[in-house]
């Protein structure tokens, strides 16, 4: 059957298309949500940090929860891409550029949200000028921008045949959209030496991702670690974090997939099987994650330290129950139980499992950095009442969720640009697939 | 009987020199005379108590608090052979707040952010609460400095911690890095007088406050740099809770009272809060035993007993 | 308990000597009364001081006044002549004059003086004048060490008519030793009296107490609001203190020091590291060069 998808066929169903009515409603909500994020952010600039909810116990809030968020969903980049094609996944096709684009937008959200969380975000550059390779914060601005580049490259390097097909598609044109393209890959011609060195660059890549991702999520968890503060005085932190940043990545693909297959009409391409596939490694990841949040509670349960019991008391059964709990099913328990079942793995309630994923990772990732700091080791006194509380302001909320909104924003507008699904690799694939039934 | 040795009759004249200053600026320490006021050059004829005419220069004559704004590199240095330690006796404190006070007022804090803190204390339900004032603990393996991405805080030869305003990005990682909870945010825009707004920042006496930085207690150097006085939390205290002095001469005080420190700390059990934490603080603390006050003179309206929290 | 022992250098700058302040009638209001102190200070048996300090009371409110000038005279009122200086006191009310070589026929006139302090108004200060009458003396320091301990001995000279110098056989002196921000006792006692034969001795009992590099401390003996001598202070410098290093080590490179100072194994670990990545990344753009020279080359 595969003998229908000629090369033309698979081009013209994956060539990137303007959007329509409902394409054109989304990207406006997106561009609404930015703005008003922006807007906050110049009353923060404005007015100080004082616009937020922080204060000097709560010291840091949703900006480096959503930071970490940021950094966590980005790890799928290296899982999907990198992971798969070493493991030679022979399915991973469609899912690589989705996971490529959530990772680079993610991270640069990431950095943008860190610049956010600061005082004074004009002295930027004293982390360059001044850096101090003592600090965590050094090595996470390193690992980030490494992580960046590498990841940019990754979604490059395999782009190549593509921009030459879209080059190819636009030559009548003198757009802007046109031009661009040329710029990026007049060059590719499809040599075999091309070929040969770009297949070569692309392993590289992925095998150089594996440990820089690794390393930008654990440094990311040592921010925490290597602080003394009940909850995060942990020696699992790196691997209870990557561990998370794993199912978050691929519960935010699933997601991605289930509306790119939706709005682009794809299911040809995105098949059935792809979610039963996602399915099955979003139960392994989460019991893997669950398996970590078991080994992070577990073992201060059971000592009940002083400096950590009131801390675990808040979580468990206090103030912030509702919302740790909430985390702990969504998260993990409720998709797995969707997703071992044999009708839990179609498309519809993959992407439900994956939509709870996320944000239970969101809530989780909320839990593990405020919570703590409202549990210092000394009494919290002289300080109003409102020191002892944090609730985001409305403000945090804005840009919170105009970062999100952002990242959305990149995705969706390199969607419009690029073919989500990669086209040269899927024409090749189908091809190798023909000869082989000859 | 021993004479006094020739080395040290010579000191003895040296010192002597330097004593007309010690008139007026008692915390003048013989031991570093760059801590004198510069010779001026000019000389003015004096009379001794013999009726005899000496010469001395005029800056040793009227010396004046060295007000002189020093450079950053001289504040992130410290002051050299000193080594600032305090003492704070909780069997003396009662909750009156006179530190916070006067530490709120000269350091021209933002209204409700304090830099001392005095904790209602207690270590289990059936021991004696207390009260124990904090300041930063000038940690000599500080977890705040470790962590700081920019050297804007930073440790001192004299042991001191401090931060360049001028350098802080605001990242507040040693307010999360701090385990006693010390340092402040400058939420907004401080409000200051213009006067002092626009004064050249300087990192040891940590005026002006800065938007978007982070604040803390600074153990007061400049005052001893400035003028040999003791920081501000000491001597606002009227029952001599805080001791400060230095550690290389073995002595602290509380302005009425002077103390070898060593012997302070052997003989009453002195102790320094999270000993385990590894951070080596420079602020030594008293038990509260044979307490002055009982417990519950300083509680206030606002106080209640469940505020109570255990120390580690 | 460590003795209590009064830092006695405080009490010479800021506590009263005697007050004499009276408030001229004609020209102050009721309810401030003004208040002028003068006291003498000898330091090492040279300098001589006269400290002035100006404060306001306002009910039972203390306040020091700020930028009052006093003229102050030796012996004589209001002669230009015998004026020894003027000054103007600071924001704690405070000021000093010495004693200028130029009266030195006026001081060796007598054994004892009179300083009269005369200050103008300065509002809320009102006009008042003070004086303070003393004699001369000199403090004497000397050490003593009988093999097993050490001692102070301090001697307090008075001058007599026929010019020459004779203990006092009463009285207190205080000995210390100087430290940064005030004195540490030199033992248990704070203060000890002088006895019939003219001297006070002061036992040492701060065996190991650090001093410079080569051990030395300044020891300090002072005569506190004497009612006949005023105040009086002399310094010595003895090798009694243990020797002291000062010099801190700055240059040790730990995870707490300044970011020149990085340790080896970090600065290695993260080098080494990053290092590699971007090796990586270097050779990335390299093959990018090459594909893209492919495209020309036929």
């Amino acid at each position: 059957m595969d003998s229908i998808f000629t090369p033309q066929k698979i081009t013209s169903d994956l060539l990137p298309q303007p959007f329509g009515r409902r394409g054109k409603i989304w990207t406006a909500i997106l561009c609404a949500f930015c703005l008003v994020g922006l807007f906050a952010y110049y009353r923060q600039l404005r007015y100080g940090l004082s616009v937020t909810g922080m204060r000097d116990y709560v010291s840091w809030g949703i900006y480096i929860s959503n930071f970490v968020f940021f950094v966590a969903i980005s790890l799928v980049g290296s899982l999907i891409t990198a992971v798969f094609r070493l493991l030679n996944v022979s399915w991973r096709t469609p899912l690589t550029r989705i996971s490529e684009i959530i990772a680079v937008s993610a991270i640069v959200f990431a950095a943008i949200i860190i610049v956010v969380d600061m005082g004074r975000p004009e002295r930027f550059m004293y982390l360059v000028i001044y850096g101090r390779l003592q600090s965590p914060i050094m090595w996470d601005v390193i690992v980030i921008c490494t992580y960046l580049v590498i990841s940019l490259m990754l979604l490059y390097f395999p782009l190549l045949p593509d921009i030459k097909i879209m080059i190819g598609q636009t030559k009548s044109k003198k757009t802007f959209l046109s031009r661009y393209y040329r710029w990026l890959g007049n060059f590719w011609k499809d040599k075999p030496a091309q070929v040969r060195i770009n297949n070569k660059a692309i392993t590289l890549l992925c095998i150089t991702i594996i440990p820089v991702a690794f390393a930008i999520h654990t440094v990311t968890s040592w921010l925490f670690a290597t602080t003394y503060r009940p909850g995060w005085d942990s020696t699992n932190f790196g691997a209870y974090f990557i561990s998370g940043a794993f199912l978050v990545g691929a519960g935010g693909v699933v997601v991605a997939m289930y509306i790119f297959r939706k709005a682009y009409s794809l299911e040809a391409y995105i098949t059935n099987k792809h979610f039963e596939r996602m399915g099955r490694i979003i139960v392994l990841l989460a019991a893997l994650y669950l398996y970590f949040n078991l080994n992070e509670f577990i073992t201060p349960t059971f000592k009940m330290k002083k400096s950590e019991a009131s801390h675990l008391n808040s979580l468990f059964v206090g103030d912030y129950a509702i919302m740790f709990w909430f985390a702990i099913l969504t998260s993990m328990i409720i998709p797995i139980l969707i997703l071992v079942t044999h009708w839990g793995r179609k498309p519809l309630p993959v992407f439900i499992a994956g939509v709870m994923v996320v944000i239970g990772a969101w809530f989780k990732r909320y839990l593990i950095v405020t919570p703590t700091l409202l549990h210092p080791f000394l009494p919290m006194s002289n300080v109003d009442e409102s020191y002892k509380h944090y609730w985001p302001s409305w403000e945090e909320w804005a840009i919170a969720m105009g970062s999100l909104a952002g990242a959305m924003l990149i995705i969706t507008l390199f969607a419009r640009i690029f073919p989500i699904v990669p086209i040269a690799e899927t024409i090749a694939e189908r091809h190798e697939k023909l000869h082989k039934h000859d | 009987m021993n004479k006094l040795t020739d080395k040290s009759r010579r000191g003895f004249l040296a010192a002597g020199l330097m004593a007309g200053l010690a008139a007026c600026k008692s915390g003048a320490d013989p031991f570093t005379p760059e801590d004198q006021p510069m010779a001026t050059g000019e000389k003015v004829k004096l009379l001794s108590v013999d009726g005899e005419i000496i010469e001395v220069d005029k800056a040793f004559l009227k010396p004046v608090p060295d007000h002189s704004v020093i450079s950053n590199a001289q504040a992130r240095a410290g002051i050299p052979g000193k080594s600032f330690v305090m003492v704070i006796d909780l069997s003396r404190c009662k909750n009156l707040k006179k530190c916070i006070d006067a530490c709120d007022h000269m350091h021209h804090l933002h209204p409700g952010e304090h830099y001392v803190k005095v904790h209602a204390m207690q270590e289990a339900e059936e021991t004696a609460p207390y009260w124990q004032p904090t300041i930063c603990m000038h940690c000599d393996e500080p977890p705040c400095v470790k962590v700081c991405p920019v050297d804007a805080t930073f440790k001192r030869q004299d042991g001191i911690v401090l931060i360049d305003n001028d350098r802080c990005v605001g990242c507040r990682f040693c307010m999360a890095a701090c385990p006693y909870s010390t340092r402040v945010f400058n939420w907004e825009q401080p409000d200051l007088d213009a006067a002092i707004a626009n004064m050249t920042s300087n990192p040891e006496s940590g005026i002006p406050q800065k938007m978007g930085t982070v604040g803390k207690c600074d153990f007061c150097t400049h005052m001893i740099r400035e003028s040999g006085d003791l920081p501000h939390c000491v001597t606002a205290c009227p029952n001599g809770v805080y001791m400060f002095g230095d550690m290389n001469e073995d002595v602290v005080s509380n302005g009425a009272e002077t103390f070898r420190f060593s012997d302070l700390i052997k003989d009453k059990a002195g102790y320094r809060l999270m000993e385990d934490l590894g951070t080596k603080p420079r602020v030594y603390y008293l038990p509260p035993v044979n307490r002055s006050f009982p417990f519950e003179s300083g509680l206030d309206e606002n106080e209640s007993m469940d505020n109570h929290a255990t120390h580690h | 308990m460590t003795k209590i022992f009064i830092a006695f250098l405080l009490i010479i700058s800021c506590a009263p000597g005697r007050v004499f302040g009276q408030t001229d009638a004609n020209s102050e209001t009721d309810a401030i009364e003004s208040l002028l102190y003068v006291n003498y200070l000898n330091v090492d048996n040279k300098y001589q001081l006269v400290k002035l300090e100006a404060k306001t009371k306002d009910g039972r409110l203390f306040k020091p006044a700020k930028g009052v000038k006093v003229k102050v005279y030796l012996d004589a009122d209001s002669s230009e002549a015998f004026l020894i200086d003027s000054c103007i006191t600071d924001e704690k009310g405070l000021a000093s004059v010495a004693i200028p070589a130029s009266l030195a026929e006026a001081w060796k006139s007598s054994v004892t003086h009179t300083f009269l302090a005369i200050a103008d108004a300065a509002a809320p200060f009102g006009a008042t004048h003070s004086d303070l009458t003393i004699s001369k003396a000199k403090l004497a320091i000397d050490t003593i060490n009988d093999g097993s301990s050490r001692s102070v001995r301090v001697q307090l000279l008075a001058m007599q008519n026929d010019g020459t110098w004779q203990p006092v056989t009463e009285g207190d002196v205080k000995v210390g030793i100087r430290r940064l921000t005030s004195n540490l006792s030199v033992g248990e006692e704070e203060s000890f009296t002088i006895d019939e034969s003219g001297e006070a001795i002061a036992s040492f009992d701060r065996e190991g107490i650090p001093g410079d590099e080569q051990g030395n401390i300044v020891l300090i003996a002072a005569i506190v609001d004497n009612d006949t001598y005023g105040n009086l202070q002399l310094q010595a410098v003895v090798p009694w203190g243990k020797p002291t290093a000062l010099a801190a080590n700055t240059d040790a490179r730990n995870l707490w020091s300044d970011r020149t100072l990085v340790p080896y194994w970090l600065l290695f670990l993260i080098s080494a590291i990053t290092l590699s990545v971007w090796a990586v990344v270097g050779y990335m753009a390299i093959q990018f060069f090459r594909m893209k020279r492919l495209a020309s080359a036929d």
